[in-house]
């Protein structure tokens, strides 16, 4: 049972009203011996004691049809009353070879106990066991997905990879909130190039997903650079020039990577204006913030961390935001970060749901019985003359 | 002057009975009338008019002056009094009830009626049915204030009893008759028809509560019969114009029936003091 207007629910005060009235009229009165009762008007046959037993039922109706009335206006919803139609269970499964993989166990038996399985991918395709679904890759939004589910689910099961990257960044908008299955085996290959710093060191990735200086291995053959960077100023405040070259000789420090300024054939470009005509082999990195929608070989510096540049020196945060989008550039993609359960989690936002658009399914019910009641008081009502 | 209130809550009738015909004694020489007797009171001079009869001629042989006998009258007149003892009886109204009112002026008058001499009797009417309670002797003035004493109203008049009645002697009487007169029927109205009788003066006493008479009652009130027990919750300003119309127009039809040689019918609040009411009575007999 459910009231669709629970505010409503206050008006069964008005209940108290005819019983303090009532119980106002009905208080015994002052005794009162009296002798000359033969002119009294009213010569009553009834005892008094029926009068009362009676106006009581009276009261009693009245009280049931203004509760009848009220729970009219709140409108109930009974469940029982309904057609008991099964609810979904519905598994969402991301298109990916691991999580399906990882998740098969769980999907089968979901198949098996006659749930809903689907990819999620365009017009939610049925799940099959080993088949990816056709990707038509930048189409589809999850939240396109997750808007094709029917809105009354019973539990809504949503099989991910976890990674930040495929669109989870966003907040979605689901009729339920999932029950998250996040994949835990990374098979994922991460970028095994490496940037030759000089003959025996090499600058690569390991598998947690940070930069180390190695001896190099088997793709040592095929450095993805070699050598110094050659870099080049085009800035318009000499101080940042000293602060710039600063952050290199720390990085020169802890990675071994050596930087040399060059007039010509450089691939690093330090500025701070946004350059009118980039060239796309080179990396530009901004000294300023901006909130330009920029190329990607063109990188403000301040915008990575929401801070003016003199707290990012300060700080001395800048020959990491250096390094980042150098070695980037340079094609040592470092790990997606993946999303803990609890991140995803707050990803989800449950569709508000409004209950004024359901009619509640007793007001037949309650509209015959408050016939019947109306029926039964106006006959105690003349009946009693009251 | 002691309030009604002091003399019932007395509680002693031999005392408020002194106390209330002090009242009525008050600036009246003794009240013992002088006439024709047997006991020698007083002479005094003939004058004329007195009937030469009485002229005592002997004393006249004596000092040769007209002198008349007097003596004390002896009173012959013979008091009943009768207390009704139905329920209503228990009105009651400022701390005292009609019965108390009634008990009160009973005792006065029989006191009154025992300083003059006269004789006396006592009945009480309980449930349609006459009991004699005290004889006329010399003592009855004594018992009288006994029994009253012991007196409880209760019962109704039984619709099926038939009218009771009192051995009627041809004797001169004075019937004081204590009730509030309410009946259901004409219970009241053939009773006091068969009592009437050329020698006999009744006395009826009509004794009301200041609410029977005027109905100030207001708010939520139920409303329980002395005599039956029957409950009837009403509210008091609503019946006041009806009860007012119907009882009035009782007290008239009462008045009109009532309205008959020998017969007095003397209504009064329970708020008015008992000697006024004694004295009204007083005033009101014929009979001597």
């Amino acid at each position: 049972m459910e009231a669709l207007q629970p505010i409503f629910l206050w008006g069964l005060l008005g209940l108290s009203i005819p019983v303090l009235i009532h119980l106002w009229n009905g208080r015994r009165g002052k005794v009162l011996d009296w002798a000359a009762m033969n002119w009294l008007s009213g010569q009553e046959s009834q005892s008094s004691r029926s009068v009362k037993l009676e106006q009581w039922l009276l009261l009693l109706v009245r009280m049931l049809l203004l509760i009848l009335l009220v729970l009219l206006a709140v409108g109930l919803w009974f469940d029982f009353l309904e057609k008991s139609e099964s609810k979904l269970i519905v598994h969402l499964v991301e298109p990916r070879v691991g999580v399906a993989e990882e998740f098969r166990f769980e999907l089968e038996q979901a198949i098996e106990h006659g749930e809903s399985v689907y990819w999620l991918a365009e017009g939610l395709p049925d799940y099959e066991a080993g088949i990816l679904p056709e990707m038509n890759s930048g189409s589809f939004s999850i939240q396109q997905g997750l808007d094709q589910l029917p809105i009354n689910l019973d539990s809504l099961h949503f099989y991910s990879e976890g990674l930040a990257g495929n669109d989870l960044k966003e907040t979605l908008y689901v009729p339920e909130i999932p029950i998250l299955h996040l994949q835990t085996l990374d098979d994922r290959s991460y970028s095994r190039d490496q940037i030759e710093l000089d003959s025996v060191r090499f600058l690569s990735v390991n598998e947690m997903g940070m930069l180390e200086v190695n001896s190099g291995g088997e793709s040592s053959r095929n450095p993805a650079y070699s050598g110094s960077v050659g870099f080049r100023f085009l800035l318009e405040d000499a101080k940042k020039e000293s602060q710039f070259l600063a952050a290199f000789a720390a990085i020169t420090e802890v990675y071994g990577l050596s930087f040399t300024e060059k007039s010509d054939g450089e691939i690093l470009i330090l500025t701070d204006q946004i350059p009118e005509y980039p060239e796309g082999n080179k990396l530009y990195l901004v000294a300023e913030y901006t909130n330009l929608i920029l190329p990607k070989n063109i990188q403000p510096i301040a915008n990575q961390t929401v801070m003016y540049w003199e707290e990012v020196i300060e700080k001395g945060l800048l020959p990491g935001l250096i390094l980042e989008p150098l070695v980037d550039f340079l094609g040592i993609h470092p790990k997606e970060a993946r999303l803990s359960p609890n991140q995803l989690a707050q990803r989800f936002v449950k569709i508000p749901e409004s209950k004024s658009g359901i009619l509640p399914n007793t007001n037949g019910i309650l509209l015959v019985l408050f016939l019947a009641l109306f029926g039964l008081e106006r006959y105690l009502a003349n009946r009693t003359n009251l | 002057m002691p309030s009604n209130l002091e003399i019932i809550k007395l509680n002693d009738l031999r005392l408020s009975a002194r106390l209330i015909s002090e009242q009525l004694r008050q600036g009246i020489h003794s009240g013992i009338r002088v006439g024709v007797g047997s006991e020698f009171e007083q002479y005094r001079h003939y004058q004329p008019g007195d009937d030469p009869k009485r002229i005592d001629w002997k004393y006249f042989s004596r000092s040769g002056k007209y002198m008349v006998k007097e003596s004390t009258t002896e009173s012959n007149l013979h008091i009943s009094l009768i207390l009704d003892l139905s329920g209503s009886m228990n009105y009651s109204e400022n701390g005292f009830s009609r019965l108390d009112y009634a008990k009160n002026l009973l005792a006065s008058l029989a006191y009154l009626a025992y300083l003059q001499g006269d004789s006396l009797s006592y009945y009480t009417l309980k449930e349609g049915e006459f009991t004699q309670k005290v004889a006329p002797t010399p003592k009855s003035f004594q018992r009288i204030l006994y029994h009253l004493e012991l007196e409880k109203a209760a019962g109704t008049w039984p619709s099926d009893r038939p009218q009771p009645t009192l051995p009627i002697d041809r004797n001169r009487e004075l019937i004081v008759w204590i009730s509030d007169f309410l009946q259901k029927n004409e219970e009241w109205e053939d009773l006091v028809e068969s009592f009437r009788h050329p020698r006999k003066e009744l006395m009826l006493v009509q004794l009301l509560g200041e609410q029977e008479m005027d109905f100030n009652l207001q708010g939520n009130l139920v409303f329980r019969d002395l005599e039956s027990g029957q409950e009837l919750a009403r509210d008091g300003q609503v019946l006041k114009a009806e009860f007012q119309k119907n009882f009035q127009g009782y007290l008239n039809h009462l008045d009109i029936k009532f309205q008959q040689p020998q017969v007095h019918l003397l209504r009064e609040s329970m708020q008015t003091p008992l000697a006024t009411v004694a004295r009204k009575i007083l005033n009101l007999k014929k009979i001597s």
